[in-house]
C-alpha cells in the first residue's frame, strides 16, 4: 500500500454544483511543499458566474501529480469539463506508476512501526482567514462589493479601500477537509515495503486501452513522455464519456489542461499543456524556465481546448530535466488568467522575480495552510488591468534539501494534505 | 498600473507590467446624403461618445478607437488606434459616394498595423477589435451605383481571415435615415444591426449604446471579446434592432 493523497477541486456531475469561488489546498510530499489555489475571476463575480477553473494535486508514493485546467467562458458548463480534466488527468498520469490495489491488500496492510501506533491527528485544525478587498462608493478604483449574504456581485464606486465589511466577511462560508499522515519516516518505511510488492507484482497494466512494459526495471525508467501522452489521450476520451453521461455536447465541456508529473524523490518528471497557461520551473540559481512550449497554432488570440478531436496536435509533452549544477527547486502549474499576466513582458527579470518571492512566501509561512491562505489571497486580490479571468495555480516546491540552501523552518509537525473550499 | 494584494507578506510580489486594450473602430458613412444635420449630429455623437467612455474608469485605461470615415474614399482619420482619452472627435465632411469596400480595406490595414498580437516575453496581446459601421444608405460602387459586388468582398476578407491574422470580435451595422436596408445592414454586421432616424437624438440614442456597450464590456463581469454579450436589447423606439 503506497500512502498518498488527493487535494484540490471535486469533480461535478449529476448530483450537484459544488464549485466554490475560491479553494485553496496544501499538502507535503516528501521534500516538497505543494499549494495550490484557485480565485474566481472578476468576470465571473461581476456577473454572479462560477469559477470555471480547476485544479487538483494527487499524489501516490513518490510520484506526484498537479493538474489545472480552465473552462471555456463562452460555455457555461465548462468548469464540468475542467474539474473532470483535473481529476482525471491527474489519477491517469499516476496510473501506470503504481501497482494497483490487489483482492488481498487489505488484510496484508503494512503496519505502522511500534513508535508510530499511537500516533493521533492534532485536536484542533488551524483556520485561515480569507481577506477580500472591497471598495467603497465613490472610489477612483473598482472592484468587487459582496453586500449581503448572498454573493450579489454588485459593483461600487470608492474613494478608499477598505476592508472587508462585517456582513460580508460572515456571508463566506468556509468548508474543509483536512487529512493527516504519519511523518517521513514511517511514510518511507511504506514506500520501502510497498516497493517490494510492487517488484513481486511484476508487470502491472495500463489501464483501459493498452498496456505499457511497466515491469521492475522499466519502473526505474518510465517513459514519462508517453504516460503524459496517454493520460491526455484518454482524459480526452473521458471528457466525452462524461458529456454524454451529463447530456451535453462535448464542446460543453470545452477546457483547456495542463499537468505536471514528479517524481519528489528523484525530481525527474514530465509535463503536458493543452491551450493557454503556463508550467515553469524555478532553478536554484533563480532562473524561470518554461517547461512546455506550446506547438505555434498560428493563431495566438485562439482557444485550444482539450475537447477539439485535434486536441493532440496541440498538446506539448515534455520531460522535466535540469542538470544536477542547478536543478529545478519548484514548480508552477497556472491557467491563463496568471500566465496571460506573467509571461508577456519583456521583462524576463520580473518573472524570476515573482517566482522567487511566491517560492520564498511560501516556505517561510508559518505552515502550510497559512501558505495556501496567503496564496490564494494573493491571487483573488492583485490588480492588472485588464485582467478580470479566473486565476489558478499550484507551486511544488522544495523545502529541504535545496542545493541553494533556502530552507523552511521546520514545523515538528506531522504531515498533512488539505483542501479547503471557502464558499 | 499594478495594484497588489492586500496581504502583507505577499504585497510585494508583482507581476510584470503590461496591459491588453480593448480597440474600437467606428466606420462612419460621410457621402453626400450625410450632409447638414446628420453629419453635424455624427460629430456631436463622437463628443458624447468620447466623454462617455473616457469617464468610464475602467474603459478609460483599456479602449482604443480608431475611426474609419468613407465616401468616395476612405481614410483612417485618427492615423491609427488612439487611447480613449486622447481621442479628440475629428471634423467630418459629407460628399460623395458610400464606398463602404474601401472603409473595411482601410480597417484591414489597421488591424494588421495597430492591433496587438500577444507575444511571450513580449507585449500583451489586445483584445479582438469591435466594429461598428454607421452608414444612411446602401454602399455603392466609384459611380454612385447601388452594388454588392465590391464591399461583399472585402467584408468577406475582414471576417474570414487567415490564421494567426487579427479580426474582429464582432461587426455592428446601424443605417439612419429612410434608405437603409435592412437585408443589407443585417449582410454587412456579424448578427447585430439596428435602424434609426437622422435626428439628433437618434445619434445621441446611437452613441450612448456605443459607450454603454463598450464601457458595459470591460467593467468586472463584462466581456470584451463581445462588448454587446451584457447588454439588454434596447428599449429606445429610436434606436431598433433588426431582427
Amino acid at each position: 500500500m503506497l500512502t498518498g493523497f488527493v487535494i484540490g477541486d471535486r469533480g461535478l456531475g449529476t448530483s450537484a454544483d459544488t464549485h466554490p469561488f475560491w479553494i485553496m489546498a496544501h499538502a507535503v510530499a516528501g521534500p516538497y511543499l505543494v499549494v495550490g489555489a484557485s480565485a474566481i475571476g472578476q468576470f465571473h463575480l461581476g456577473q454572479q458566474l462560477p469559477r470555471d477553473d480547476a485544479f487538483i494535486v494527487r499524489a501516490a508514493g513518490p510520484w506526484l501529480a498537479a493538474a489545472v485546467a480552465d473552462g471555456v467562458g463562452s460555455q457555461p458548463l465548462s468548469r464540468y469539463g475542467a474539474t473532470y480534466a483535473v481529476e482525471a488527468l491527474s489519477a491517469l498520469l499516476l496510473r501506470p506508476l503504481v501497482p494497483k490495489a490487489t483482492p488481498g491488500e487489505k488484510t496484508a496492510a503494512r503496519p505502522l512501526s511500534p513508535q508510530h501506533w499511537k500516533l493521533s491527528p492534532p485536536p484542533i485544525a488551524e483556520e485561515t482567514e480569507l481577506k477580500i478587498p472591497v471598495v467603497k462608493e465613490g472610489s477612483t478604483a473598482w472592484t468587487m462589493g459582496i453586500s449581503s449574504p448572498e454573493w450579489t456581485g454588485k459593483i461600487w464606486r470608492g474613494t478608499e479601500p477598505a476592508p472587508l465589511a462585517e456582513s460580508s466577511a460572515t456571508a463566506l462560508r468556509q468548508v474543509a477537509s483536512v487529512g493527516w499522515w504519519p511523518p517521513l519516516q514511517a511514510d518511507r518505511q511504506l514506500a520501502e515495503v510497498s516497493q517490494t510488492d510492487q517488484t513481486s507484482a511484476g508487470a502491472v497494466t495500463q489501464g483501459q486501452g493498452g498496456t505499457s512494459d511497466l515491469s521492475p526495471s522499466a519502473l526505474d525508467e518510465p517513459n514519462l513522455v508517453e504516460v503524459v501522452k496517454q493520460a491526455f489521450r484518454k482524459t480526452h476520451q473521458g471528457l466525452g464519456e462524461h458529456a454524454r453521461s451529463l447530456g451535453l455536447e462535448l464542446t460543453d465541456l470545452s477546457c483547456t489542461a495542463l499537468a505536471l508529473l514528479l517524481n519528489v524523490e528523484t525530481g525527474k518528471g514530465a509535463a503536458g499543456q493543452v491551450g493557454d497557461g503556463a508550467i515553469l520551473g524555478l532553478t536554484a540559481r533563480g532562473k524561470v524556465l518554461e517547461l512546455v512550449q506550446a506547438p505555434d497554432t498560428g493563431d495566438p488570440q485562439a482557444t485550444y481546448t482539450l475537447n477539439k478531436p485535434n486536441f493532440e496536435r496541440y498538446l506539448a509533452p515534455a520531460i522535466i530535466e535540469r542538470p544536477e549544477a542547478d536543478p529545478f527547486v519548484a514548480f508552477y502549474v497556472m491557467t491563463d488568467g496568471l500566465s496571460g499576466d506573467l509571461l508577456y513582458s519583456p521583462q524576463t527579470e520580473m518573472l524570476q522575480d515573482w517566482a522567487q518571492k511566491v517560492d520564498r512566501n511560501l516556505r517561510l509561512s508559518s505552515s502550510p495552510a497559512q501558505a495556501a491562505a496567503g496564496m490564494l489571497n494573493w491571487l483573488a486580490t492583485y490588480e492588472v488591468k485588464g485582467s478580470w479571468d479566473d486565476r489558478t495555480l499550484v507551486v511544488i516546491t522544495q523545502k529541504e534539501g535545496r542545493s541553494d540552501g533556502n530552507r523552511q523552518p521546520a514545523t515538528g509537525q506531522s504531515e498533512s494534505a488539505a483542501a479547503t473550499d471557502d464558499r | 498600473m499594478t495594484i497588489q494584494s492586500n496581504v502583507p507578506q505577499w504585497g510585494e510580489v508583482q507581476t510584470p507590467p503590461g496591459e491588453r486594450h480593448l480597440p474600437i473602430y467606428l466606420l462612419l458613412d460621410t457621402s453626400g446624403s450625410m450632409d447638414g444635420a446628420p453629419i453635424q449630429s455624427m460629430r456631436e455623437g463622437l463628443e458624447q461618445f468620447q466623454r462617455e467612455v473616457a469617464n468610464d474608469p475602467f474603459a478609460r485605461d483599456v479602449v482604443k478607437v480608431g475611426i474609419i470615415t468613407f465616401s468616395s474614399d476612405a481614410q483612417l482619420v485618427t492615423g491609427g488606434l488612439v487611447p480613449i482619452s486622447a481621442f479628440q472627435p475629428p471634423h467630418l465632411a459629407a460628399s460623395g459616394v458610400t464606398r463602404l469596400d474601401l472603409a473595411f480595406k482601410v480597417l484591414l490595414e489597421s488591424m494588421d498595423r495597430d492591433v496587438v498580437h500577444p507575444v511571450k516575453g513580449g507585449q500583451k496581446g489586445d483584445w479582438r477589435p469591435a466594429v461598428f459601421v454607421l452608414t444612411d444608405g446602401r454602399p455603392t460602387d466609384e459611380n454612385g451605383k447601388v452594388s454588392n459586388s465590391l464591399w461583399l468582398p472585402a467584408r468577406e476578407a475582414v471576417v474570414n481571415r487567415p490564421k494567426g491574422m487579427n479580426k474582429p470580435s464582432i461587426i455592428v451595422a446601424v443605417g439612419c435615415g429612410p434608405d437603409v436596408d435592412d437585408e443589407t445592414l443585417k449582410a454587412i454586421s456579424t448578427g447585430t444591426a439596428f435602424r434609426m432616424g437622422t435626428s439628433q437624438a437618434a445619434f445621441v440614442a446611437l452613441f450612448q449604446y456605443l459607450s454603454r456597450s463598450i464601457t458595459s464590456s470591460v467593467q468586472p463581469g463584462g466581456n470584451p471579446d463581445n462588448p454587446l454579450a451584457n447588454l439588454p436589447p434596447s428599449s429606445d423606439s429610436i434606436l431598433v434592432r433588426i431582427p
